[in-house]
């Protein structure tokens, strides 16, 4: 005993050396993992609370009267989407990667891009949805989630604006 | 330092029992890791599904509170001042839209419960508001999402957690909300008071090319026939009508009378103008003596009887015998008797007032004086229209509206009809009718303008039979107060010429003074005619420094001006316009807009200056409207009720209440 004892304690000095690397070895992945998975999530999370505060806040033109805020030579589509991307940049995001559709809600052209100067869409809904890849916002250079999309949108009604002049 | 103190509570494990302690504190770790990371996506997702709830509110309040907009609006523009119908049914529109809106954004409310609606005006000091709910009118809707059912399948159920079960909370109750309301508005309306307001009342060639003449002839009838309905007596004399149904001397009928006579004192006669004196006689010059050679009359219980001799008898009136008196007792000697009555002067029908005090009734002389006035018009004018040297109530009126329509000079003109200004009249009825069945709280102010221009600040006309004192409170919530001063005015009551731009400086100082920081501003400018009054010396040197026309008149977007007033300025209408007034009026346009004031515009008739109507209205963002000179004065009536009422609707979009999330 006292020397399987000594045996083990010699040979553990020299062999368990290494062990915590080894342990630590197999625990560290699974801990970088989370960390990681932690800020990826956080930072979807986060774009993804941006975006849709972009079209709460931004998006609101499209309900008011906007001739008055839109100025001669614009347009109230182009204004729209230009307040949409400075919000989103404005917050720390790349806002010129963000892909943004503008489109009828209901009816019989719903999914058709929207026209805010069109007069006969006074008062309809308007889906405004937005799309950022998440390769543009990721923090580290994997291609884990390169496919995924963070996406903001919101239905809201268009104001009286269209079909007036400006 | 932690490092080491790590090491050394490491060192005291001994070796041995150090295998696999690693593990431990890793699983222990990972534990509180996957705690924290829990924690922190159920905060994100918390956080994440609050905005898009908050989102989904505000674009629910706002498209619900939009259909109060537009049920008001298309009121306006049908003119329907029945407005609680109007906003009952907007109400439920409000409901269906709010639950669609949140619907499609993937929430749930209950419309009945989740939509309420309320009205919101801005409070005394002008600066706070006050919130009434679930009693119309209704300019506001607050929409409530609430995910707040501890069912999670049901469709509000509670946000399902996904790590935060550890500590048990399965799920979090979430509810955002959201107010849209309607702004109130501050309206000055800056009415054109100028005397081109009664042409339509006129015979003028345009009017009679317009409308015919048999329209004007019926215009004066009315006027005539609304004097005399209101039975106005003169000031001094409670019971001398003004304007007798039986006429005014032989002006007694509408074509009226005609006299060849070109003197004017002769026609004055023959109209009996002056009066006629009474015809006295007495018995004895009146006396013929008969077949019988006596005269015989009863008198003071008498019967006398004179003889041709020159004897005088009497006896009792109850019988007895004759007997003889002296000339003295004979009564009918001296008692006279009117033979026929005569007739006393014929006041002209209007007094005039002196430092805004009716004359009272005016006496002969001064009379006299007057009707002579109007003779010499009457025999010298109209011949066009057939009514030359006709004495009647047609030219009367004409003379009148034409010759002496200031109020100082014909204090009762404005309970008549005089067009196109009764249009007028009718139109800010109808908008300040629209206003007060409405109920949001809007306030009204009364600019009126002609050579010069007035904030109107109650009414203290003397004979307008009503007085009305706004107390300060120029702009008002009680918007008939400003109705009841129009209706008690009349074309050129002030005085007669178009001075545009400083109706609307008087506006921008109404406004500046007493506008509400909480509400919409907004000037309804209206006129029939072309600026012709402006400040001496007043031209393109005045343009306030850094004006610059291509960017201010280019409605088009082109870049380049789409108006220029400059001494090339000419804009059609009825001629009487000057460059100068109309680029003074723009320039007050302009700074009323920087003001933060828009400008509604409203002109009428063919003589309008259309050209600065719709740039003003253009460059502040204001509607335009513009009423072509009617065929009749009923459509113009007709045409102005439903323009007012049209600016009377244009109510301001909806916008979300700050600060409530």
């Amino acid at each position: 005993m006292k020397r399987l004892h000594r045996t083990i304690r010699t040979s553990s000095a020299t062999s368990r050396r290494g062990v915590a690397a080894v342990e630590a070895a197999v625990i560290m992945p699974v801990l970088i993992l989370l960390v990681m998975g932690t800020i990826e999530i956080g930072t979807a999370l986060r774009a993804s609370t941006i975006m849709q505060s972009a079209t709460r806040e931004a998006g609101r033109l499209v309900n008011t009267d906007w001739r008055d805020l839109v100025g001669s030579g614009d347009s109230p589509n182009a204004k729209l989407e230009r307040d949409l991307r400075n919000f989103v940049t404005a917050s720390g995001l790349p806002g010129n990667q963000l892909v943004i559709t503008v489109t009828h809600a209901e009816g019989d052209n719903v999914g058709q891009p929207f026209d805010l100067l069109d007069g006969d869409n006074q008062l309809q809904l308007i889906n405004i949805t937005m799309t950022l890849n998440y390769a543009h916002i990721s923090l580290f250079p994997n291609r884990y989630m390169g496919g995924a999309n963070v996406t903001a949108s919101l239905i809201m009604r268009a104001g009286m604006g269209g079909g007036l002049s400006n | 330092m932690k490092r080491l103190r790590f090491a050394d509570a490491l060192a005291q494990i001994p070796e041995h029992r150090r295998k696999g302690v690693f593990f431990v504190l890793a699983i222990i770790s990972l534990v509180a890791a996957m705690t924290f990371v829990g924690m922190s996506v159920d905060l994100g997702m918390i956080t994440l599904t609050r905005t898009r709830m908050q989102s989904a509110a505000d674009a629910a309040a706002l498209g619900a509170a939009q259909e109060i907009v537009v049920g008001v609006r298309a009121a306006g523009n049908q003119g329907v001042t029945e407005l609680s119908l109007v906003q009952a049914m907007a109400a439920q529109a409000a409901r269906d839209m709010a639950d669609s809106i949140v619907t499609l954004n993937g929430f749930y409310i209950d419309p009945a419960v989740d939509v309420q609606l309320g009205t919101r005006k801005l409070g005394a000091d002008g600066s706070t508001f006050v919130e009434t709910w679930n009693t119309p009118p209704y300019n506001m809707v607050k929409v409530t999402i609430r995910r707040t059912n501890a069912d999670l399948t049901a469709p509000d159920a509670k946000l399902p957690l996904i790590f935060a079960p550890v500590v048990g909370e399965r799920a979090q109750s979430i509810t955002t909300e959201a107010t849209a309301f309607i702004e109130s508005r501050d309206i000055v309306a800056v009415l054109d008071y100028s005397g081109s307001m009664a042409f339509d009342s006129l015979f003028r060639s345009d009017t009679v090319n317009r409308m015919g003449q048999s329209a004007v002839e019926d215009s004066l009838d009315e006027i005539w026939d609304a004097l005399v309905a209101s039975n106005v007596d003169f000031s001094n004399e409670p019971s001398a009508v003004k304007f007798p149904s039986t006429g005014l001397g032989l002006i007694n009928s509408y074509d009226g009378t005609y006299i060849s006579s070109s003197n004017t004192d002769t026609i004055f006669d023959e109209l009996q103008l002056g009066g006629t004196p009474a015809v006295v006689a007495n018995y004895w010059d009146n006396w013929t003596p008969g077949s019988n050679d006596s005269f015989s009359t009863t008198q003071d219980g008498w019967k006398w009887k004179k003889y041709s001799s020159g004897t005088l008898k009497r006896k009792p009136a109850s019988g007895g015998s004759w007997t003889t008196v002296s000339d003295e007792t004979f009564p009918g000697y001296f008692a006279s008797y009117e033979v026929s009555p005569g007739t006393p002067y014929v006041p002209f029908p209007q007094e005039g007032k002196s430092g805004g005090t009716r004359n009272g009734k005016p006496s002969a002389s001064e009379s006299e004086t007057r009707w002579k006035d109007y003779i010499s018009f009457a025999k010298n004018n109209l011949s066009s229209y057939g009514y030359q040297k006709k004495y009647g109530y047609r030219t009367l009126m004409h003379y009148l509206i034409d010759q002496r329509k200031s109020n100082n000079q014909s204090e009762d003109l404005w309970r008549a009809p005089v067009y196109p200004h009764h249009a007028m009249k009718e139109g800010m009825t109808m908008l300040s009718t629209f206003l007060d069945n409405l109920g949001y709280g809007d306030q009204l102010g009364l600019v009126t303008y002609a050579t010069d221009a007035r904030i109107e600040t109650g009414l203290w006309d003397d004979g307008a039979d009503v007085t009305v004192d706004l107390a300060g409170s120029h702009l008002t919530e009680d918007v008939l107060d400003i109705d009841t001063i129009q209706r008690h005015k009349q074309p050129g009551h002030y005085n007669q010429s178009t001075g545009i731009g400083y109706g609307i400086e008087k506006a921008r100082e109404l406004l500046d003074a007493q506008g509400r920081f909480g509400a919409q501003q907004a000037i309804l400018l209206m006129t029939d005619g072309q600026s012709n009054q402006y400040p001496g010396g007043w031209g393109t040197d005045s343009l306030p420094p850094g004006w610059d026309w291509n960017e201010i008149t280019d409605f088009d977007g082109d870049g380049a001006a789409d108006l220029v007033i400059d001494s090339s300025y000419t804009s059609g209408g009825n001629g009487d316009g000057n460059w100068r007034a109309a680029l003074h009026s723009f320039v007050r346009a302009k700074e009323a807009f920087d003001a933060g004031y828009v400008i509604h515009a409203i002109s009428m008739g063919d003589g309008a200056d259309t050209t600065l109507m719709s740039a003003i209205a253009n460059m502040s963002g204001g509607e335009y409207v513009h009423i072509p000179s009617g065929a009749t004065n009923a459509e113009m009536v007709t045409n102005l009720q439903a323009a007012f009422a049209v600016m009377a609707g244009q109510v301001p979009p909806s916008r979300l209440v700050i600060g409530d999330e």
